[in-house]
């Protein structure tokens, strides 16, 4: 008789258990799906960042800046990312404004166009920072970006250390939708640092070339040309952005011409990385993407707060070069 | 059902009432296992319900927005006011709808597109409304332009909407292969649990039924051993004060008494034995003594009514002495016909002995001295009966083989007191004595004194000791003591004074 109770209480408590297991297996089902159409937290502002290059910096300033949004308790949206529609950056502008978003964060082409929907945005109180790209005749509030002057300044430093006695041929790729004002800012000044720093001995030729990187292979053909074309390859290439560098980098070892031709990149890429540690690159040029993020939400919500802000942020520029590249390499594999 | 004292059985202890309980706390189990289980089954099927439910509304919203869009277009065509009307009436739709979705910033890329086709749609609206207003107002080149903006915000709207609809479409898709596996998943738990309601409420029942069967079983075993005759079976333990425990208990009860009645029935059979057997000896012993008698005797009332005729005429004659003699005689032989088979009373037995020495002293020239000790308080008992024909042999005894040979210088003492609950009748003599094996030898039953003696009136001492012995049932009741040779003999009897043998 005792056995039997034993193996009903066995039984009996068996039972509770597995219906107190579906139970509770069902409610983990059941709050699972709820969760993910709630969408749980709930964020003070709603920020969007417009800009049709995905590359790796952008994807760069996308995470920092959805990171500090996050801390501020703001949500940023990628307008126009990942989606099964692709808009150009003036639909996104006309989207985000219709949307009633609190705040715009715009790579901008300077247009006519697009400085009117920053107007229009401004008429409907949100306001809008550029990034990288500016549109100072626009109503944007503040714009965060490289100083050109800057980065002049840091090139022809650079080229000072890397001047050779006699000619030196330095060829400076720029990127054509660059505004003119920009490409003069970077030339006049690296090319005044390196007249009033060379040596006596020193001769410098520098060139300017315009790279469309907008368009798909333009780097590569104009850095085909360059090696094949017939003129005195150059000593030093500078390159201004980070397509422009991987293509060059990549011709001169297709061209042989490693050794002999000093490649100065432009931002970080497994690829250029990997040529700084191998030594095939001297150095690149990079900007502190996680600091451009920061700076574009801290923009937008000093200005939804206070009613004004900076004109202008700079962004710090720093030189990647084979003593600091392994922390960047580390930095990469860890964003993978 | 009711116990032995006409009782209710309580509680739990019917045997209907366990088995209703039982069987309600089976049914009751499985009753709560399928509740849950149809709850939980009714839960998923909502939920498989509701899975595409949210593709259905967006698809409603997208075409509530296109009816709203053609009405505009058709209105600002045509004007009509048909048109106007169908405007109104699916704007004021629309705006229903989106008065469902979200509208905050939440940490959801669907729930911000929600957001952002709210939003839209409401600039929509609002845009839609002015076009209209336009319209109205004949300012064609402002309603061209808002019907531009509109039909942009529209273009948005619906792509928005495309893509909110496909992204929801991919996650309703997933929860939907989760529902599916998760139902899955409960078709096992629901079987498991379906298959251990079921392993228990057989324990439950089996076990229930186990109970009640196993005592019957052993009832039903132990009614066939005692069927067979053997009332020494083992009574099954009654463990339940149900029904069936009653039956056990009133069977065990009945054995019981069946048992104690075997042994008193045998008890009383073996004592009626002993009685018929005592009785037998009694009457054997008293026929031996009155063959004794009878063999002395002829005829006892010619004899007697002869010696009362002697008696008369020596009166007669005025021989006095001679009369009383044998009137003493004729007394003697009287009593000792008359009391052959009854008992009688101390004081007719005190006669007899009395008559006896008298008869004897007349024979003896007076050379026997008698002395009769009665105590006080044993006055009150001469009405105390006895078996008959007791004190004379003793007395007879006394004289014949204790001072026989003594000429003249022979006592008998009689003495009669209170001893304990016992009348103390103590015949003895100055004699010859007895020695330990004489007395043993008598005690024992072997003949000491000659029954065909001339002087003996037949009744020899082991009768009277025996019929002592028969009446009172007791053997303890005789008591012969000699201080040895020479030195007298005291033959006692114990009369119990309280009892009387059966």
């Amino acid at each position: 008789m005792k056995k039997q109770v034993c193996f009903l209480l066995a039984g009996m408590s068996c039972l509770m258990f597995l219906l107190v297991g579906m139970g509770i297996f069902y409610r983990k089902m059941e709050s699972d799906w709820t969760g993910q159409s709630s969408g749980g937290r709930v964020y003070d502002r709603h920020y969007v960042l417009i800009s049709n290059d995905d590359s790796v910096l952008w994807q760069s300033i996308y995470e920092s800046a959805k990171k500090k949004a996050e801390e501020e308790n703001v949500y940023l949206e990628w307008m126009g990312k990942n989606m099964l529609t692709s808009y150009t950056s003036d639909d996104c502008m006309k989207i985000a404004i219709a949307s009633d978003v609190d705040g715009i964060i715009l790579y901008p082409d300077d247009s006519i166009r697009q400085n009117e929907l920053i107007e229009k945005a401004k008429e409907n109180d949100i306001p809008v920072v550029t990034v990288l790209a500016d549109a100072p005749e626009s109503a944007r509030i503040s714009h965060v970006g490289i100083n050109n002057y800057q980065m002049g300044e840091i090139y022809g430093e650079w080229l000072l250390d890397s001047l050779k006695p006699g000619m030196n041929n330095v060829m400076i790729l720029m990127d054509e939708q660059s505004e003119e004002v920009n490409k003069n800012l970077i030339y006049s000044k690296l090319y005044s640092i390196v007249e009033d720093g060379k040596r006596e001995d020193q001769e410098v030729e520098i060139r300017l070339y315009s790279v469309d990187a907008s368009l798909n292979f333009e780097a590569e053909e104009v850095i085909r040309d360059i090696f094949l074309s017939g003129e005195p390859t150059p000593d030093i290439l500078i390159c201004t952005d980070s397509v422009s560098t991987e293509r060059a980098f990549q011709a001169i070892i297709d061209f042989n011409k490693v050794g002999s031709v000093e490649v100065l990149g432009y931002y970080v890429t497994d690829t250029i990385l990997d040529a700084i540690n191998k030594g095939l690159i001297p150095a690149t040029l990079v900007i502190d993407t996680e600091q451009i993020g920061i700076l574009c939400v801290d923009a937008l919500n000093e200005y939804l707060q206070y009613g004004h802000v900076s004109n202008y942020y700079n962004v710090q520029l720093n030189w990647v070069t084979r003593q600091n590249v392994q922390q960047y390499i580390e930095q990469q594999d860890a964003q993978l | 059902m009711k116990d032995r004292e006409g009782k209710k059985i309580p509680g739990f202890n019917s045997i209907q009432k366990k088995l209703i309980l039982t069987v309600a706390l089976t049914l009751g189990i499985i009753l709560f296992v399928n509740l849950c289980i149809f709850n939980q089954i009714s839960h998923m099927l909502t939920q498989v319900d509701s899975v595409f439910a949210s593709n259905v509304e967006i698809v409603d919203l997208k075409e509530k927005l296109n009816l709203v869009q053609n009405r505009v277009y058709e209105y600002l065509n045509t004007k009509s006011s048909a048109a106007l009307e169908d405007y109104y009436r699916y704007e004021q739709d629309f705006r229903m709808l989106l008065t469902e979705m979200n509208d905050v910033n939440m940490d959801s890329s669907m729930k911000i597109l929600e957001k952002n086709i709210r939003r839209m749609s409401e600039n929509y609206l609002e845009t839609a409304a002015q076009t209209v207003q336009a319209k109205r107002g004949r300012n064609v080149e402002r309603y061209k332009t808002l019907y531009e903006e509109e039909t942009d915000l529209y273009q948005y709207i619906s792509s928005y909407i495309y893509e909110l609809n496909s992204q929801q479409f991919q996650q309703n898709s997933r929860n939907y292969q989760m529902l599916i596996a998760s139902i899955n998943v409960m078709k096992l738990f629901t079987v498991a649990v379906f298959v251990l309601a079921f392993l228990i409420g057989l324990i439950v029942i089996s076990g229930i039924i186990r109970t009640m069967i196993k005592p019957l079983t052993k009832l039903s075993t132990a009614a066939h051993q005692v069927a067979d005759g053997n009332f020494d079976v083992e009574i099954p333990m009654v463990y339940s004060q149900d029904e069936i425990g009653i039956v056990t208990s009133a069977f065990g009860q009945m054995v019981e008494s069946i048992r104690r009645y075997v042994v008193h029935m045998r008890t009383s059979l073996e004592k009626e034995a002993q009685m018929k057997e005592r009785e037998l000896l009694m009457e054997t012993r008293l026929k031996e003594a009155q063959l004794k008698y009878l063999r002395a005797q002829i005829n006892p009332h010619f004899l007697f009514n002869s010696i009362n005729a002697g008696a008369q005429l020596a009166m007669m004659e005025d021989a006095e002495q001679t009369g009383v003699f044998l009137e003493k005689m004729a007394d003697f032989f009287r009593y000792d016909v008359k009391k052959m088979k009854e008992d009688t009373t101390l004081r007719e037995e005190i006669q007899a002995v009395d008559n006896y020495i008298y008869i004897l002293n007349v024979r003896f020239s007076g050379d026997i001295i008698y002395e009769k000790h009665i105590l006080d308080d044993i006055d009150e008992m001469m009405d105390f009966r006895m078996p008959s024909m007791i004190l004379q042999p003793l007395v007879e005894n006394a004289v014949q083989h204790g001072i026989r040979e003594m000429l003249g210088d022979g006592v008998i003492s009689l003495i009669i007191e209170k001893e304990d609950g016992y009348i103390r009748i103590a015949v003895s003599d100055n004699g010859v004595g007895m020695t330990e094996s004489q007395i043993r030898a008598v005690m024992n039953g072997e003949s000491y004194s000659d029954s065909t003696d001339n002087d003996s009136n037949g009744i020899a001492l082991d009768n009277v000791m025996h019929r002592l012995s028969l009446y009172y049932n007791r053997d303890d009741l005789f008591q012969i003591s000699s201080e040895g040779e020479g030195m007298g003999t005291e033959v006692a009897i114990l009369l119990p004074v309280e009892e009387r043998g059966s």
